[in-house]
């Protein structure tokens, strides 16, 4: 079994991990981290393939895209955590369990 | 042969299990502590790859920063997390839409198989062996310009890239200020008073830190590192700088600060108007003969924005509990 099958059905793992955690987790910092399981189960699947010809140089531009994501995923990150804190600070006495935003 | 094999078992079942258990473990701070050790573990993934520059950045910004970011947002949101375990409330009975039945999960479950199917599908289709685009990159390389691949692509084969990167940053401090009610982080204290020895390990620090950041931004045209990289340890020297109580970015006059989010951004803006004013020069092109200073001049602009935006984006993060109504010195200091 070679080193990109590997890695690649360990990324295929991971998202599904993370999809299965957004969906069944309920509280929103778990759900925040299912999303960043998912991002890291891509960059997985794209450096796997960037990976393909063995020892030689890996391809330099799934690396060059992945590089973008890695910022992109923790400004996104950064939002949401931003927006999390709006919504409990907004819902100081709401339950922990993710439905912090749908009281009336 | 064997051994590296062996190496990639473990690493994976590493990889695997620590996010297995971030996503189930009961106690919501060590589910934060292991997603920090899951991005630790990725980073090493990403070295086997031989991908030492996204192990850089991964090891900044995916386990130290988002790490941060977390546990900064966990502090705010429970003080007294100790007290209750999440997920142990029962649904609410009087708001039916809101308790997700068997059904719903099992539909849920059979939705995520099927994705993991497709995906294996999609794996195994793929030739196993392939240089991607490498041989193309290396093609439209220009002898005696920047000969570290990754940081060509970057800056020279997809520039368009790079700079929407920079945008988003920007986006997301505005949505991060935003959401917080703030229109700067000018003045924010830190949340505690400084320790002593972290006093004494920032002064320590520092002068490592910003080395280490400009070494790797010039390190970039030829070696693993540049802009990102050094963006990120900038913006984690510019935080630990706030947290001992020295100045960084919350001293920064107005106009200085909102000069330093913008120039990334808008030195790429200028090289584009020039493009299009200039014919003979290619959309986000540079001028001939000058591609080396202006990939440096931009690099080192997109690393002060990078830095300062990341930590502003950490402090506010951080300290953004301060001068709100619901929290003023409730139980957030340790």
């Amino acid at each position: 079994m070679n080193t990109f099958l590997l890695y690649s059905l360990a990324a295929v793992v991971l998202i599904c991990l993370g999809v299965h955690g957004l969906i069944f987790r309920r509280h929103l910092l778990r759900k925040v981290m299912a999303l960043n399981i998912i991002s890291g189960g891509i960059f997985l699947l794209l450096i796997s393939t960037a990976y393909r010809n063995g020892t030689e140089a890996a391809d330099p531009i799934p690396q060059a895209m992945v590089l973008t994501g890695i910022v992109v995923t923790v400004s996104a990150t950064a939002f949401a955590l931003a927006l999390i804190r709006r919504i409990h600070q907004d819902n100081p006495d709401a339950d922990d369990d993710g439905d912090f935003g749908d009281r009336e | 042969m064997s051994m590296g094999l062996a190496l990639d078992v473990l690493l994976i079942a590493a990889l695997l299990l620590t996010s297995w258990r971030l996503l189930e473990a009961s106690d919501l701070f060590q589910a934060i502590v292991l997603f920090i050790s899951f991005g630790l573990f990725l980073s090493l993934v990403w070295l086997r790859l031989q991908a030492p520059d996204i192990a850089l950045a991964e090891a900044a910004v995916g386990a130290g920063l988002a790490g941060v970011l977390l546990l900064g947002t966990f502090k705010g949101l429970e003080p007294d997390f100790r007290k209750k375990q999440e997920e142990s409330k029962p649904c609410r009975l009087d708001r039916p839409g809101a308790c997700p039945t068997r059904v719903h999960y099992l539909a849920a479950l059979l939705g995520v198989l099927g994705l993991a199917g497709i995906l294996t599908l999609a794996v195994l289709d793929l030739p196993r062996s392939a240089n991607g685009l490498t041989e193309l990159a290396v093609r439209a390389f220009e002898p005696g310009g920047i000969d570290h691949l990754v940081t060509a692509v970057l800056l020279d084969f997809r520039l368009y890239d790079t700079w929407l990167e920079l945008a988003v940053l920007v986006l997301a401090l505005l949505g991060v200020l935003g959401a917080g009610g703030r229109h700067s982080v000018r003045g924010l204290e830190p949340p505690w008073d400084p320790d002593p020895v972290l006093v004494w390990l920032v002064r320590l620090l520092i002068p490592v830190v910003f080395s280490a950041a400009v070494y790797l931004l010039l390190l970039g045209g030829h070696a693993p590192g540049g802009a990102f990289q050094a963006g990120v340890i900038l913006a984690s020297g510019l935080t630990l700088l706030w947290l001992a109580g020295y100045r960084s970015v919350t001293v920064l006059p107005r106009g200085l600060w909102y000069g330093l989010v913008i120039c990334g951004f808008g030195s790429i803006e200028v090289l584009a108007i020039f493009a299009s004013v200039h014919p003979e020069t290619p959309v986000l092109g540079y001028p001939p003969g000058f591609s080396n200073p202006v990939i440096l001049a931009l690099e080192s602009l997109a690393t002060l924005s990078i830095g300062v935006v990341l930590a502003t984006l950490t402090i506010e993060t951080l300290g953004g509990r301060e001068r709100t109504p619901h929290y003023s010195g409730k139980g957030d200091r340790p």
